[in-house]
């Protein structure tokens, strides 16, 4: 499943609808958690990376910094504008709007 | 005590993350005895130290801070051609213990390199306090490579890194770096691209074939761009080709994505095995500023007081000791006046070189304030969130999060905020930025403002100044957007950033960070700026004139011996000799070549509403926007001025050519046109590029002119004029 979506993120089959569909379109995951964008993931909770739908550079970018497919991060700071705080392998990141825009998320658990 | 040429030189890189403690551990290995420079062709800090130790003359290159060595940024480029050009005994490779799995991916990409690397496991206290047990001794084992613990802000483990660098340097034979394996298909395409490469480049000019193998299959540009120019390429480039899809097509996903997958699946698993981690995340001090220092609204407000106090101090706490410096250059003006002869060469010295070298270095305590304050926020950690609250509201602009903090900067002075732009990493960013940051009217262009505004709306002189700031504003908010879409395509770089734990500075970075800064402006100021000072000089004082309209001379001798006489008090022959002597240095100025050139453009300013003086007032604002008001004072025969001059605010509005349309129209040519020549020799420096000074100095005094002109001609239109 991932590795397929991955694919396709990367073919950018799913890049334009998503953009339009402000994220509501994700199928229905694992554990009853549906994906999102980054950008929609709420302050608190834990997700996974999924995916993305960036081009090389970005993807490069964001794994330097810790941000790869499968990992798990938690979101500190997300409220609708400007960038989303995340905190991932140890270490915080801000995420600009943009690229949280294109990161595809599923939560995991909720710590509230 | 040995000399240095019985001492074996070593040379040793520092590598690691940004925020990891790097330069700390740097400042500590070596002392103030650093040299601050900047790699050839771009403005990516190189910093250099020497120290000795033992038997050992060590040469110390502080790498620039990376999270990895691909080719997508200038920083990662220059880190990794340093290892492979330069070819250090050892590498210390930096890591902060608490984020160890996101430091370790940079370390992985160290060990292709093939150069001996020590690994520092710095911010060991942070790492404890956070419940993190790390046994050394396995990680050392599972990675090859020694690993030295430390917490660089307290100076523990200084000693280890150096005997452990050393020692390793000496036996990297021995040393054997665990590779990531990247899997059966990908490790069968590196190998058989690796022999190929070996085979047709016998002389690998420091690079390691499997790595070029690794970058050439995941398609590298700078790599690929490399291998094309050593020619006779087609043989490597077809099979990595050829390799990269067949890996792609086995694994649905590229190589370079298998490659950061394989690479943090092997710090997971040397990290799973060496390291015990306390549970949960603690919430530590640093979470709970947090709370408050990234809130969309609680942050913001942080971050304004937070602003006014950093320019509050960089302007008023400066004024004290630019006091002394100013009473310091008049003294010496004043000292070397009274010794040396009258004549051309005095002239010169204290009203070319002591005057203008003067004037820049007045700036002195702005800049190592400034400095002191950006240091303080950078290394406590705040500047990374001041960079996240601000990016919502300066990305709709054009501009990074953190251009906002050289552009406030630039209402004090350009110069400090030139130099203050270079916390933007992307080269885009920061020219873009430096292109507005002209249209923050600085301190400087207050006091023209002030007389001007004085002269002509002596009622409301307030409100007009106050305009006149926040259409600068205005016009730096649509040239970004003017800029971004026409010579800088593209929105800004998208924000990425770590926001570090919040750390208490030391006083020793804190000191050279400032001091570095503050040697460089030193510097300009006695090159570059003394060489402009004599020319501005040349130019307002020949050619010489000698027949003036009246024998000043002799009206002031006659003057003279009146008050010998008896007839007039010599208060009063005082200022009747201050008068004659005005005139004639406005007659002076007129006939210089700065007078002339004032003339010849006169026809080009007319369409303006200005004369010649004011062209020639214009053209003395390129050595320091102040210094408009005295060059006035001097063309209108009443001396020496400031902004409160009386007199010169009487002349000006008492002068039936002048009039408020026209005093606007010179308003808008001050606010726009070009930057003063300080402020231009640190562009010069801060861009690196002649070209974008040029274009820097062009589309300002165009913009200036376009100003003017449409206020003026429109303006009399509307019979304002």
């Amino acid at each position: 499943m991932n590795r397929f979506l991955r694919k396709c993120f990367r073919h950018g089959m799913f890049g334009m609808s998503m953009q339009a569909s402000n994220g509501n379109t994700g199928t229905s995951g694992h554990g009853g958690f549906r994906e999102k964008k980054l950008s929609d993931a709420e302050t608190g909770h834990t997700f996974t990376m999924i995916g993305l739908a960036g081009g090389r550079c970005m993807r490069e970018r964001i794994s330097a910094i810790g941000l790869n497919s499968g990992v798990i991060f938690k979101v500190i700071s997300n409220s609708g504008h400007g960038p989303v705080g995340v905190e991932v392998r140890g270490a915080r990141v801000g995420i600009g709007r943009g690229m949280a825009d294109k990161i595809r998320v599923r939560e995991i658990a909720n710590s509230d | 005590m040995r000399t240095q040429t019985d001492r074996k030189k070593l040379v040793v890189a520092l590598a690691g993350n940004p925020n990891s403690g790097k330069t700390t551990i740097f400042n500590n290995l070596t002392g103030a005895n650093q040299h601050v420079g900047n790699y050839p062709g771009v403005t990516v800090e190189r910093k250099t130290g020497q120290l000795n130790y033992a038997d050992y003359q060590i040469t110390l290159v502080d790498l620039p801070g990376t999270y990895s060595l691909s080719a997508f940024s200038i920083e990662e480029i220059i880190a990794r051609n340093s290892i492979i050009q330069e070819q250090p005994d050892v590498v210390i490779n930096v890591v902060d213990a608490s984020s160890i799995e996101r430091n370790l991916y940079l370390t992985t990409q160290l060990f292709e390199l093939g150069r001996p690397v020590v690994i520092v496991l710095n911010m060991m206290d942070i790492s404890t306090r956070r419940g993190q047990v790390i046994d050394v001794d396995k990680l050392s084992n599972l990675l090859g490579v020694p690993v030295i613990p430390s917490v660089a802000s307290k100076g523990r483990g200084t000693d280890d890194i150096l005997r452990a660098a050393i020692s390793h340097a000496q036996n990297c034979v021995e040393s054997n770096p665990a590779q990531v394996d990247y899997g059966r298909e990908f490790e069968h395409e590196i190998s058989g691209l690796t022999d190929i490469i070996k085979a047709e480049l016998p002389n690998s000019n420091g690079y390691q074939p499997r790595w070029l193998a690794l970058k050439l299959l995941e398609n590298d540009a700078e790599v690929s761009k490399y291998i094309v120019g050593l020619g006779n390429s087609e043989r490597m480039i077809d099979r990595a080709k050829l390799g990269g899809s067949r890996i792609e097509s086995i694994n649905a996903s590229s190589p370079s994505e298998i490659i950061t997958d394989r690479r943090y699946g092997f710090i997971s698993g040397a990290c799973s095995e060496a390291i015990e981690t306390g549970g949960d995340r603690r919430h530590e001090i640093s979470d709970k500023i947090d709370l408050a220092a990234i809130h969309p609204t609680i942050g913001l407000i942080i971050f304004a007081a937070l602003m006014w106090l950093v320019f509050q101090s960089t302007f008023t706490l400066g004024e004290v000791p630019m006091g002394w410096i100013e009473a310091g250059v008049e003294w010496l003006g004043g000292f070397t006046a009274s010794v040396l002869p009258d004549g051309l060469i005095k002239s010169m010295i204290v009203d070319g070189i002591i005057a203008g070298v003067g004037g820049v270095i007045v700036f002195l305590p702005n800049i190592v304030l400034l400095f002191l304050a950006i240091a303080l926020l950078e290394d406590t950690g705040y500047m990374a969130r001041a960079a996240f609250v601000m990016d919502r509201i300066m990305h709709k602009i054009g501009l990074h999060g953190k251009s906002f903090i050289p552009m406030l900067i630039g209402f004090g002075c350009s110069v400090p905020a030139y130099m203050g732009s270079r916390i933007l990493e992307d080269k885009t960013d920061r020219l873009v930025t430096m292109h507005v940051i002209t249209f923050m009217s600085c301190g400087a262009r207050l006091p023209v403002y002030i007389l001007v505004c004085g002269a002509f709306w002596p009622a409301y002189a307030g409100n007009v100044v106050f305009s006149l700031y926040a259409l600068g504003v205005l016009v730096a908010i649509g040239m970004v957007k003017l800029l971004r879409s026409t010579r800088f395509k593209g929105m800004s770089a998208e924000f990425i950033m770590e926001l570090p734990p919040y750390r208490v500075p030391t006083l020793r970075s804190l000191f050279l960070h400032t001091w570095n800064r503050a040697w460089l402006y030193l510097r300009k100021a006695g090159t570059i700026i003394l060489a402009f000072s004599i020319v501005m000089w040349a130019l307002m004082t020949f050619p010489q004139k000698s027949d003036f309209s009246r024998d000043y001379d002799g009206m002031i001798e006659q003057t003279r011996s009146l008050e010998a006489g008896g007839g007039i008090t010599s208060d009063e022959a005082d200022s009747r000799i201050e008068e004659f002597e005005n005139l004639m240095a406005a007659e002076q100025i007129e006939a210089s070549f700065a007078g002339q050139i004032g003339k010849t453009i006169e026809p080009v300013l007319r369409p303006l509403g200005m004369d010649w003086r004011l062209g020639v007032a214009l053209l003395s604002g390129f050595m320091a926007k102040e210094v408009v008001v005295s060059t006035m004072g001097t063309l209108y025969g009443v001396g020496d001025a400031d902004s409160d001059s009386e007199s010169l605010r009487e002349r000006l509005s008492s002068d039936p050519k002048y009039s408020r349309l026209k005093a606007y129209s010179f308003l808008l040519f001050i606010l726009f046109y070009m930057p003063c020549m300080a402020a231009m020799a640190v562009f010069l420096r801060e861009s690196g590029s002649v070209k974008e000074l040029i274009y820097q100095f062009i589309y300002t005094t165009s913009l200036a002119y376009g100003a003017s002109l449409i206020a003026y001609q429109v303006g009399t239109l509307l019979g304002l004029g």
